[in-house]
């Protein structure tokens, strides 16, 4: 009960302490929640970066093209197909021309492929001409096993979280087993470009978060400070009567943690609107990009706010108090 | 009781407030501190409330060590002596009562002990019709009563009253000490620092005479009208 009564005694002191400095706990106030809301919106943008990375299906995706068997195999005679059959026997014990277990499995064994599908000629045929649609009429000229002018591919797919570096030693490997780099399909620059992007997002985010995040520490220690001289008599005929030195304290930090909390909040709010009016808006412009509803960031966004506000009150408050309170 | 033994305290710039002083105060003891500004009055009264530590000695007061002392003890040793001061020290946007019931809150008191115990101290010092009133809108010697009653609040054993009386006009002042008698008679320890020979004289008291850092006379209460005489002819002659 006792501690009870304390608690809500340094609470309703905390807050009387806000009011008592308005413009200092105003200001602190304001640039906690410039702080919040630019590193959360950053980091909304980040994750629906990624998000929209994973769903884009050819962004993990790779494409080995077989070029058709040359004419040598297939019965003719002439010196230069002899040449050329003889080469490729010499290259590569698998076969870069047919479906082939052997080479499936050997490219399923490579590091952090997670699946090889194999696409015959014909498949390729049926799902072009199923995407083209009503559009196809044009691909009544041909047909699926007489001129068909697609060719067989194995599909394959690598783990979602693969690095520029290991695509291209998958894309090596599969080069190593015979088949020509320009048949080797892959979206290595798109996947550079997207992680330059989230690099240089991620850079200014965090700059931007430390940089705030100092200048609002700095302007709670100031507050405090200005707390401090103004109950300078109070506090010192708390420590005459005997007042503990957490007793003399706990409003000052109870002060910052409230300000953090509120500066959460409100940042919160101002994030929702960004998010749902703002950014939501021009993303929508462009179709291809799905954007996450809020819902999904609120409980993270919240802990994470509230926690960048309680850390920063009591951090700035505590430093202020320790330098600045002898009791 | 209040124990200092070959004492000495010296302040960081060399300048040395205190020497070698021995002491005993017993408990529910009457004591007038009196001496020149400057003398090493506030400096004995700041040790006793380990505003100021000693730099050499040994220095008790009941259970505590003072020469010891820890930090986190501190408010334990403070709790057990009420502080006057001059300048009463008041809250001026508080009432009387809260000026006092903030003594309690801040030393965690319950809300129902402090409904009980303020009343009764208010009523203590005269001042019980009073509760509502502001400071600023009373006169220096009720101030001081408020004062009186927040350093009685908590039920310490020892009251240090440091100039008392400083601020208040004569007829105020006879009333305070009168107040302070009482409450010794209460069991508690009251140490007066004052330059107010009147009362010193009025008042049949042990009366301790500081000068230089050095108790230069220590008068039991029966001979102390005579002692402060002896300290009054000192005093003008400086």
């Amino acid at each position: 009960m006792k501690l009870i009564n304390t608690f809500f005694f340094h609470i309703a002191q905390g807050i009387k302490g806000i009011f008592r400095n308005p413009i200092m706990s105003t200001a602190s106030l304001l640039v906690l929640v410039c702080c919040m809301v630019v590193t959360g919106t950053f980091a909304l943008i980040i994750d629906n970066i990624n998000k929209n990375f994973e769903a884009l299906d050819d962004v993990n995706k790779m494409i080995v093209w077989l070029d058709d068997a040359p004419e040598a195999e297939k019965g003719e005679e002439g010196e230069k197909s002899e040449e050329s059959a003889e080469e490729s026997k010499e290259e590569s014990e698998y076969n870069l021309h047919e479906y082939d277990k052997k080479t499936e499995d050997a490219i399923k064994a490579l590091e952090h492929v997670v699946d090889v599908v194999f696409m015959s000629k014909q498949e390729a045929f049926e799902e072009f001409k199923q995407s083209e649609g009503s559009d196809a009429e044009f691909l009544d000229w041909f047909d699926a096993e007489e001129n068909n002018p697609l060719r067989a591919s194995y599909r394959i797919t690598f783990a979602s979280d693969t690095d520029t570096e290991n695509i291209r030693y998958i894309k090596k490997a599969i080069a190593k087993m015979g088949f020509a780099e320009e048949n080797i399909d892959e979206n290595i620059d798109l996947y550079d470009n997207l992680i330059n992007v989230k690099g240089a997002l991620t850079t200014i985010a965090i700059w931007l978060l430390a940089v705030l995040f100092v200048i609002s520490l700095f302007i709670i220690m100031n507050s405090t400070r200005l707390g401090l001289h103004s109950r300078r008599e109070e506090i010192q005929i708390m420590r005459y009567v005997g007042a503990t030195n957490s007793f003399v304290r706990a409003p000052f930090v109870i002060e910052g943690v409230v300000i953090g909390l509120v500066s959460a909040a409100i940042a919160l709010g101002i994030e929702y609107y960004l998010y749902t009016q703002v950014i939501s808006g021009v993303i929508r412009q462009y179709q291809a990009i799905v954007i996450a509803p809020f819902t999904n960031y609120l409980l993270v966004l919240s802990i994470a706010f509230a926690a960048i506000g309680v850390f920063a009150g009591l951090f700035g408050s505590v430093i202020s108090i320790r330098k600045y309170l002898r009791v | 009781m209040i124990e200092l033994k070959n004492v000495s305290m010296i302040y960081p710039n060399g300048n040395a407030a205190l020497r070698n002083i021995d002491l005993t105060i017993e408990d529910n003891e009457f004591v007038f501190v009196v001496g020149q500004s400057g003398a090493g009055k506030t400096t004995l009264t700041k040790l006793l409330i380990a505003e100021e530590r000693v730099s050499d000695g040994e220095m008790y007061i009941n259970d505590f060590k003072m020469h010891r002392l820890r930090k986190y003890k501190i408010p334990k040793l403070r709790r057990s002596i009420g502080m006057v001061f001059q300048d009463f020290r008041l809250f001026d946007n508080k009432t009387v009562y809260e000026n006092v019931a903030f003594a309690m809150r801040v030393v965690g008191a319950r809300p129902s002990e402090i409904k009980k115990r303020v009343p009764h101290v208010l009523s203590l010092v005269g001042l019980a019709h009073r509760a509502k009133s502001y400071p600023d809108k009373m006169s220096g010697g009720e101030r001081q009563r408020i004062a009186i009653a927040r350093a009685l609040v908590n039920n310490p054993d020892i009251i240090i009253a440091d100039e008392p009386t400083g601020n208040i006009d004569p007829e105020m002042s006879k009333a305070i000490f009168e107040l302070l008698m009482r409450i010794n008679k209460m069991d508690k320890t009251i140490i007066v620092v004052t330059h107010d020979h009147n009362m010193v004289n009025y008042y049949n008291k042990r009366v301790i005479k500081i000068e230089n850092g050095h108790i230069v006379s220590d008068t039991p209460a029966k001979a102390a009208p005579a002692a402060v005489s002896e300290q009054k002819e000192g005093g003008d002659e400086q």
